[in-house]
C-alpha cells in the first residue's frame, strides 16, 4: 500500500504552502475543497460580520493552520446535540474497514470523494483522513506501518497547532472588542464566550521522550517565523544524545520505537505567543501539553493528596494518544485514570475569566466537545473500551482498522485450541485449569517435556507468576524470563534453556516487547495466551524455524500450540488473518482444535 | 451566680438599641401635630399609589373583630407611625400598611401580572398581606422603599413580586437583582420562595453564601442567573476575586433584615458592595426596626425612599396565647420534659435556649426520653443546619431545640408551641421567638419557663408587651413523678455531650484555620 508515501507527500505540500503563505494569504487547496462541500448555509454566516480590523493582525503562520469553519461548527454550539451512538462496521471503498458512530460521517465523506475528481484512490484516503481530523471527529487509526503512523502524527501536530492558533486569535479579537466596548458603553449582556476554564487546549500523550522530541520539533517547524525559547534545554533533556547503536538482530519496529531517548517519564508545556514558541512553560500558561502517561499521572495523583489538581486538563479540546499499543505495554491504568480525570469541573478558578467561559464548559459538557485521536499499531480491547467510554464527541467517532493477512507459517504445524470462557474475568482460571488438567498430562505422556526446548509464552505477567508457582510445586525444571527478571538471571535462563538443562522456559510478552531476545534451542512453542502484536507471533515461530535450520530440531517434531478464548478475538484475527478468523468464529464446540496449515 | 452575671452583660449590650427601637419614630421627626397634619396631606397626595393600597384585613389577623380593628387604628395613629415626605435628610415618605381598610384587595388589583397571580394562587397566597399591599404599588411605580415589617409578614413576596414583574418586562437581562440577607438559612429560604413565585417565568436564582466552595458558586454566577441571593461577605469576595463577575447590570438591590445585617458588622462590607453597584438602580431596604445604623445605611443607599411601616411596635398577634410558669431553677428540665412529653405530647414545637450547650443537651435529653428532638445552632456545619431544619420542616422530627439562630426569618409554618426554656434576652428577641407560632392565621401557644433568677427580665418583657401573661396551670404531682427518670437521663445526656464536644474539638481545629474570617461572618453568632 502506498498510503505512507502519499501522506508524506501531503506533508511536503504543506511545507511548500507554508513557505509561500508567509508572504501572502493564498487560498489553500484543502480549504477550498472544504468550502465546496460544506453545507452552503454554514459558510457565509461565519465569515461575514467577523472581518473587522483583525485582518492585519494575523500571526505569520500559514493559512492552512487556520480552520475557522469546522472550528465553528464544532465549538460554537450552545450545547452538545445528543445522538444515540450505535457503532457500525462497514467496508468503505476508500477507507477500508471502518467503524463509525454515525453512518452520516461516511456519506459526507463519500460526497466529498465523488464531488471532486481525485487523481488516485489513495490520495482521497489521505485527504479524507485529514478531513476527519480537521473536522474535529474522533479518529482511531490502527495501522501496523510505522511510517504511516508517523505521517498521521504530523497531521495531528498541524491540526493541533491550527486549533491553538484559531482559538487564540478569536480570544484576542474578542478581548480587543470588549476593551473597546467598555470605554463607550457598558452594555455587556452580550458577553463573548470563547474559552475554557484553563488555557491548555491540546494534550499529546506520547510513549517516549524521543517521540516528544519529534513532535515538538515538528510543531516548531510548522510555526515558522517564531523564535523558540528554551530550545537548548529541550535538546539536552529530550534529544537523542549519544545514540547507542542497536544490535543488528533487533527488528525494525523495535529500533524505531526505542531509538533516541526512550525514557517514559516526562511532561512538558508549550506556550505559543505572537512571536515565540516557549517550551517548558507552566502548565496553566501552556497551550499544548506533551506528556507520557506516567509523567502526567504523577502530577495528577501527587496533588491528589492535597485536594487534587487535574484542573489544567479540564479544558483540553484535542487529545492525542500516540502509539496506544506501546502505552499499553507501559501501563494502561495511567491512561485510563488520565482520561477519567479529564474535562472535569476545575476545583480552583486559576484566574479564569468566567464571563468568557463557554456555556457548555459551565454546564459540564466539556467532554462532549473534546476530540480524541488515537493512533495505534493495532486495536486491542482496552482501546475499544476506552473509546466507548470516553469518546463522547458530538461530532462522532471513526475507527479505521485493517484487514489482516495473518502471520501463519506455511510449514510448521500450528494447532490453536479454543476453550470456552463465559466471562473475561474468569478467563485466567479457565486457562489455568485447562493447562493443568489437559495440557500437562498430554505433555508428560507424550514426552514433550523430556524432550526439552519447550517455550511457554504468556501475554500476562500474572499468569506467568501463577504458572511459575505451579511448576515449582510440581518440581519441573524450568527457566523464567519476564519483564522484571534481572539481566544475569535472563542470561542464565537463556543459556540453560538452549543447552537443554531447563526443559521449559516461561516467557512473557512484555519481556519480549522490551528486550526482543533471540531465543535459541526452541523446539516447541506453547502459547498459553496469544501475543497482542502479531509480529511477536512471527518471531516466536521464527525461533522454531531457526532451530530447525540449525539442525537442533526436526520439522515434524516442532509444533506451535496455542490456547485462546472468545475474548482473544482481535489477537487471533491478526494471527490467522481476517478471512481465516471468520471461519473460526463459527465453530462453537466445547473445546475445538484448529490446525494449520 | 454565674448565670446571673451572664444575663447582666447581655442585657447591657442590647439595652441601647433596644430603647431606641421601642419607638418607631425616627429621631429627627417633627412634632406630633405637624405629623398629624402631614398625614392628611400625605393621604391625599398618595391616595392612588399608597395608602389606599395598604388595605384589607391582614391574613394574620383575620379573626380580629371589627371593634378590634378600630382600637388598633386609634392606637397606631396615636403612635404617629406616619411621616410626611419632604425636605431634610431623615425624611422619607411613609406609607402605613395598616390593617383594617374597608375594601380588601387582591394581587390583581395591585397590578400584578396574570402569570404571577396564577402562581400565587397555586401557592395558596390568595390575599396580599398588609406589607405587600402597601409596598408593591410603590415598588411598581419605581420608588425606592424602606419596609418596616417583622418576619412572617410576607416581606419576601413584597420585594420579590415587583422584581419578578420587572424581569418579566425585560426578559433578556441577567444579573438583574441582588438580595442581601444576614444569614445563610435566610438566603436559602428567600431563594426558594423567589423561585417558587417566579417559577412560571423561569427565573434563575443563585445563592451565594459563606461556608460553601467558591468554585461552584463562581460557575453558577457565570451562568448569569437573574437573581442573586447572597450574604454580603461572600458576595464581596466574589466581586473582588472572581474574574469576569460584576454587578454592573444590576437593576434591583434588596437588603433584607437590614438591622440584622448591621448587627452582624456587615456595615463596611455593604459599603464596599454599594460602591461597585450602578447608581441607577432600585433599592429596597427591609428591617424589623429602625436603628441609627439602618438610618445611615438608608442615606447611603437609597434615593428618595418611601417608608412603608406595617405593624406597630412590639405586638403579638391575637391568636397567640402566652403563658409563663414560675419554677425553681433546679427543676427546669423536669418541667420542660413534663410540657414536652406529657402536656403537649406529639405537637410540633420549638424550644429556645440561650446557649448552644443547652440546645445540644436538651435535644439529647429529650431524645433519651423518647421524644424526636433535633438541635439547631451555630456550631453545626452549614449542611447540618440545613439538614436539621429540613427534617423539622418535613415533620420527621417534631421538636426543634434552637438557639436564637432560628428565631429570625425562618418560615416554619406549622409550629403549635414555642417554649422559651431560657427567657428571651430582650423584647425584640421575644417577639421574634414567638413569631414562630400563630402564623398566617393559625393559633399558637407560647410558654415561658421563668426561674427565680429570671423574674426581673421577665417583667421587663411583660412591660414591653404591654400586658400581663397568665400562668400555666400544671399538676405538681405529675411533674414530680418524672423527676427520677429525668435525672437519670440528665446524667446520660451530659456524658454524651462531653463526647460530642471532644469530637467537635478534633474536627474544628483544622477547619477554622482554613476558612477566612469574613467568610464566616454570615454565620450566626449565638
Amino acid at each position: 500500500m502506498t498510503f505512507s508515501a502519499l501522506l508524506d507527500s501531503f506533508g511536503s505540500t504543506q511545507k511548500k504552502q507554508l513557505s509561500k503563505s508567509s508572504s501572502s494569504h493564498p487560498e489553500e487547496p484543502l480549504q477550498k475543497r472544504r468550502k465546496l462541500h460544506t453545507p452552503v448555509s454554514e459558510i457565509p454566516v461565519e465569515t461575514t460580520g467577523d472581518d473587522g480590523p483583525n485582518d492585519g493582525s494575523t500571526p505569520p503562520f500559514g493559512d492552512e493552520t487556520k480552520n475557522p469553519i469546522s472550528y465553528k461548527t464544532h465549538f460554537d454550539v450552545e450545547e452538545a446535540p445528543r445522538s444515540s451512538v450505535v457503532l457500525s462496521t462497514v467496508v468503505h471503498p476508500v477507507l477500508g474497514r471502518v467503524t463509525v458512530s454515525n453512518p452520516q460521517l461516511l456519506s459526507e465523506c463519500a460526497t466529498d470523494g465523488s464531488g471532486r475528481s481525485q487523481p488516485a484512490e489513495a490520495s482521497s484516503y489521505q485527504s479524507q483522513l485529514s478531513r476527519y481530523v480537521r473536522n474535529y471527529v474522533d479518529v482511531a487509526l490502527a495501522n501496523p506501518s510505522g511510517a504511516d503512523r508517523e505521517a498521521f502524527r504530523r497531521l495531528v501536530c498541524s491540526h493541533g497547532l491550527a486549533h491553538v492558533l484559531t482559538t487564540r486569535q478569536i480570544v484576542l479579537k474578542n478581548s480587543a472588542r470588549l476593551a473597546k466596548r467598555n470605554t463607550c458603553d457598558d452594555d455587556e449582556t452580550d458577553a463573548r464566550r470563547d474559552q475554557g476554564f484553563t488555557r491548555p487546549k491540546v494534550l499529546f500523550i506520547l510513549p517516549t521522550r524521543n517521540s516528544c522530541y519529534e513532535v515538538v520539533n515538528h510543531i516548531i517547524g510548522l510555526a515558522q517565523g517564531h523564535d523558540c525559547e528554551n530550545k537548548q534545554r529541550f535538546n539536552e533533556e529530550y534529544g537523542p544524545g549519544i545514540a547507542k547503536p542497536f544490535s543488528d538482530t533487533k527488528p525494525d519496529d523495535f529500533k524505531n520505537f526505542f531509538r533516541g531517548n526512550s525514557d517514559d517519564m516526562f511532561r512538558i508545556g508549550v506556550k505559543l505567543t505572537r512571536k515565540t514558541v516557549k517550551l517548558f512553560s507552566k502548565f496553566y500558561h501552556s497551550d499544548i501539553i506533551l506528556a507520557s502517561p506516567l509523567g502526567l499521572k504523577s502530577v495528577i495523583s501527587s496533588a491528589a493528596k492535597d485536594g487534587g489538581d487535574a484542573d489544567f486538563i479540564s479544558s483540553i479540546e484535542i487529545l492525542y494518544l500516540d502509539s496506544a499499543d506501546s502505552l499499553q505495554m507501559q501501563n494502561w491504568d495511567h491512561v485510563e485514570s488520565i482520561l477519567a480525570s479529564m474535562n472535569q469541573m476545575p476545583k480552583n478558578a486559576h484566574d479564569c475569566d468566567f464571563s468568557r467561559v463557554r456555556n457548555w464548559y459551565l454546564s459540564g459538557d466539556a467532554a462532549s466537545f473534546r476530540q480524541t485521536i488515537v493512533s495505534t499499531a493495532f486495536l486491542f480491547p482496552e482501546t475499544n473500551s476506552l473509546l466507548s467510554r470516553y469518546s463522547k464527541n458530538h461530532s462522532g467517532l471513526i475507527k479505521l482498522h485493517q484487514v489482516y493477512p495473518g502471520e501463519l507459517s506455511p510449514y510448521i504445524s500450528q494447532v490453536f485450541t479454543k476453550i470456552q470462557s463465559t466471562n473475561p474475568a474468569l478467563d485466567p482460571d479457565v486457562r489455568f485449569e485447562y493447562f493443568t488438567k489437559t495440557v500437562m498430562p498430554f505433555w508428560k505422556n507424550g514426552g514433550t517435556i523430556d524432550k526439552g526446548g519447550l517455550l511457554v509464552f504468556l501475554s500476562s505477567y500474572l499468569d506467568a507468576i501463577r504458572l511459575r508457582n505451579y511448576f515449582n510445586k510440581t518440581g519441573q525444571s524450568f527457566g523464567d524470563i519476564n519483564e522484571y527478571t534481572s539481566a544475569s538471571d535472563v542470561a542464565r535462563s537463556r543459556a540453560y534453556f538452549s543447552s537443554g538443562r531447563y526443559k521449559i522456559l516461561i516467557y512473557t510478552e512484555r519481556a519480549h516487547y522490551f528486550r526482543r531476545y533471540n531465543l535459541k534451542g526452541v523446539q516447541n512453542v506453547f502459547l498459553y495466551s496469544m501475543p497482542g502484536n502479531a509480529i511477536f507471533y512471527r518471531e516466536l515461530v521464527g525461533f522454531l524455524r531457526e532451530s530447525i535450520s540449525d539442525g537442533k530440531s526436526q520439522l515434524e517434531d516442532s509444533k506451535v500450540r496455542a490456547l485462546f478464548t472468545q475474548w482473544d478475538a482481535l489477537k487471533v484475527e491478526r494471527i490467522v488473518g481476517s478471512a481465516g478468523y471468520d471461519e473460526m468464529k463459527r465453530n462453537d464446540g466445547e473445546s475445538v482444535d484448529f490446525e494449520f496449515p | 451566680m454565674d448565670r446571673d452575671r451572664q444575663h447582666k452583660t447581655k442585657k447591657r449590650k442590647i439595652l441601647k438599641p433596644h430603647d431606641e427601637e421601642d419607638e418607631l419614630v425616627p429621631p429627627a421627626a417633627p412634632s406630633l401635630s405637624d405629623l398629624v397634619a402631614s398625614i392628611k396631606k400625605n393621604t391625599q397626595t398618595q391616595t392612588q399609589t399608597a395608602v389606599s393600597a395598604g388595605s384589607g384585613k391582614s391574613s394574620g389577623i383575620k379573626n380580629g373583630g371589627d371593634g378590634d380593628v378600630k382600637k388598633r387604628r386609634k392606637q397606631s395613629s396615636g403612635d404617629s407611625d406616619v411621616e410626611e415626605a419632604g425636605e431634610g435628610e431623615a425624611s422619607a415618605d411613609v406609607v402605613e400598611g395598616e390593617e383594617g381598610e374597608e375594601e380588601s384587595k387582591s394581587f390583581k388589583d395591585l397590578e400584578i401580572i396574570d402569570q404571577l397571580c396564577e402562581t400565587l394562587e397555586t401557592l395558596k397566597f390568595h390575599k396580599p398581606t398588609p406589607i405587600q399591599q402597601a409596598s408593591i404599588p410603590l415598588a411598581l411605580a419605581g420608588k425606592d422603599l424602606i419596609g418596616l415589617a417583622e418576619t412572617g409578614s410576607g416581606k419576601t413576596a413584597a420585594f420579590a413580586l415587583p422584581i419578578l414583574q420587572a424581569l418579566y418586562h425585560s426578559p433578556h437581562s441577567t444579573l438583574f437583582a441582588c438580595i442581601l440577607a444576614p444569614t445563610r438559612e435566610l438566603a436559602f429560604q428567600i431563594s426558594e420562595q423567589t423561585e417558587a413565585i417566579g417559577g412560571s417565568l423561569g427565573v434563575k436564582t443563585c445563592v451565594i453564601v459563606g461556608g460553601m466552595d467558591m468554585m461552584p458558586q463562581a460557575i453558577a454566577l457565570s451562568k448569569r442567573p437573574h437573581i442573586i441571593v447572597a450574604t454580603p461577605g461572600r458576595l464581596l469576595d466574589h466581586l473582588e476575586n472572581t474574574k469576569g463577575f460584576s454587578l454592573r447590570s444590576l437593576k434591583y438591590l434588596v437588603m433584607d433584615e437590614a438591622d440584622r445585617l448591621l448587627d452582624l458588622d456587615f456595615g463596611p462590607i455593604i459599603e464596599k458592595i454599594l460602591k461597585v453597584l450602578p447608581p441607577q438602580r432600585h433599592t429596597y431596604l427591609f428591617s424589623a426596626t429602625m436603628t441609627d445604623k439602618v438610618e445611615r445605611l438608608q442615606r447611603m443607599s437609597l434615593t428618595n425612599p418611601v417608608r412603608v411601616a406595617v405593624s406597630s411596635k412590639y405586638q403579638t398577634v391575637k391568636s397567640l396565647l402566652q403563658y409563663f410558669m414560675l419554677i425553681p431553677q433546679k427543676d427546669k428540665d423536669t418541667y420542660l420534659v413534663y410540657l414536652v412529653a406529657e402536656k403537649f405530647a406529639g405537637k410540633t414545637m420549638i424550644i429556645f435556649t440561650r446557649t448552644i450547650m443547652d440546645a445540644q443537651r436538651i435535644s439529647v435529653l429529650l431524645r433519651l426520653l423518647g421524644c424526636s428532638a433535633i438541635p439547631l445552632h451555630g456550631q453545626l456545619s452549614q449542611t447540618g443546619r440545613l439538614g436539621a431544619l429540613n427534617k423539622f420542616k418535613a415533620g420527621s422530627r417534631n421538636i426543634l431545640v434552637a438557639t436564637d439562630v432560628a428565631a429570625r426569618g425562618l418560615d416554619i409554618p406549622t409550629v403549635d408551641y414555642v417554649i422559651n426554656y431560657d427567657i428571651a434576652g430582650d423584647s425584640k428577641t421575644y417577639i421574634h421567638r414567638v413569631g414562630r407560632t400563630a402564623r398566617a392565621g393559625r393559633s399558637g401557644v407560647c410558654v415561658n419557663l421563668v426561674t427565680q433568677y429570671d423574674i426581673e427580665e421577665f417583667t421587663r418583657i411583660e412591660k414591653a408587651l404591654g400586658k400581663k401573661l397568665d400562668p400555666l396551670e400544671v399538676e405538681k404531682g405529675e411533674v414530680s413523678l418524672l423527676a427520677e427518670s429525668v435525672g437519670e437521663a440528665q446524667r446520660q445526656a451530659i456524658k454524651e455531650i462531653k463526647e460530642w464536644q471532644e469530637k467537635k474539638k478534633e474536627k474544628g481545629a483544622g477547619r477554622k484555620m482554613r476558612t477566612g474570617k469574613r467568610d464566616n461572618m454570615d454565620k450566626e453568632e449565638v
